[in-house]
């Protein structure tokens, strides 16, 4: 998703309940949201709003998946998380517990992955188990065709 | 032969009366009974532009009911109204203000029903004010509850909600769409 996109936000899902006093709604039930190409898919999110409009969401599921098409890009870029939280005043992306994220051949791995929507800057941070360390897998590139090697 | 003939007119006669019953027996039927109630059930009193107003055991204002006609029926003993314009007012928030075409007030639960054109508005004087439309939909007053299972649109500024089915709890502050829920939250 990105603040500076002229497409709506877009939320398909089964249920809502929106809570006056907490200024947020909850979204349950095959939860699909989009804007242009993005698509976040997850069971549930919670839509953080003020007076200029969406704030933040917060998806979970099993995973919440994201998935990204970047003009220009030949493969989309997919994350995945327990739990997605898309903040619009810094347009970051924070994928929490079994964070991963995939564009085209490389694979970063953590428990917690940090992606900006529009920098495209990934940061990874391991947990303190040692199965939650950083793992980032980045295939060389082709000098001459320019393509990911295998 | 004699008996033959007899016979035959026997079994006429009494086909000709078996239809006849039947007959009346329809007829008996066709009158539906709301049409024998409402010769009964005329209106007792109304009223032309009136006030309700009701507080709560605190004393409180709880809502004032506008409307510009209410006509009152005995039997059914609930009140139908035009134009209902209902102000229901909620502890530390400016009201709700509930308005529709048509509007039936039952005496007995309290319990208002508004159909056509029903629009539910919320901080109608702030600058993003809140709107929920509806075709129907009906407030138990007694709990503050409002419930429709119609079709239901929440718009305010920046976003639009669709869904099938609402139940809100007033002093609650809190809503829900039952299905088929469709956001759309508008780009910054």
């Amino acid at each position: 998703f990105t603040a500076t996109s002229n497409e709506p936000i877009k939320i398909q899902a089964d249920h809502a309940e929106l809570d006056e006093i907490k200024g947020h709604s909850i979204y349950t039930g095959a939860v699909v949201i989009t804007q242009g190409t993005t698509v976040l898919t997850s069971d549930k999110v919670i839509v953080y709003t003020n007076k200029s409009g969406l704030i933040k969401l917060e998806a979970f599921g099993a995973p919440a998946k994201f998935t990204h098409q970047q003009e220009g890009e030949a493969e989309p870029t997919h994350a995945y998380g327990k739990k997605i939280i898309y903040t619009r005043a810094d347009e970051n992306l924070t994928l929490i517990d079994e964070a991963k994220l995939e564009q085209g051949k490389n694979t970063f791995r953590g428990s917690t992955i940090k992606y900006n929507t529009v920098s495209r800057v990934v940061t990874a941070e391991g947990g303190e188990e040692k199965s939650q360390r950083v793992e980032i897998i980045v295939h060389p590139v082709n000098k001459d065709s320019g393509e990911t090697k295998e | 032969m004699n008996n033959e003939k007899i016979k035959k007119y026997a079994i006429f006669i009494v086909s000709i009366f078996a239809a006849i019953v039947i007959i009346w027996q329809n007829n008996e039927d066709e009158t539906p009974p709301a049409a024998s109630i409402d010769a009964e059930d005329e209106a007792d009193f109304f009223i032309t532009k009136g006030q309700y107003t009701v507080f709560n055991e605190e004393g409180e204002l709880s809502s004032i009911m506008k409307s510009d006609e209410a006509k009152h029926y005995p039997v059914r003993n609930n009140a139908l109204l035009i134009n209902p314009n209902l102000l229901v007012y909620r502890e530390d928030n400016p009201p709700w203000r509930l308005t529709a075409d048509k509007g039936e007030y039952s005496m007995g639960d309290e319990n208002l029903t508004l159909t056509q054109n029903v629009v539910i508005t919320r901080n109608e004087a702030s600058e993003n004010p809140w709107t929920l439309k509806t075709e129907s939909l009906t407030l138990l007053n007694k709990t503050r509850f409002i419930t429709t299972q119609q079709p239901v649109t929440i718009s305010d500024n920046f976003s639009t909600l669709d869904g099938t089915g609402m139940n809100a709890w007033v002093d609650d502050k809190k809503i829900e769409l039952t299905s088929n829920v469709r956001g759309n939250y508008a780009p910054e």
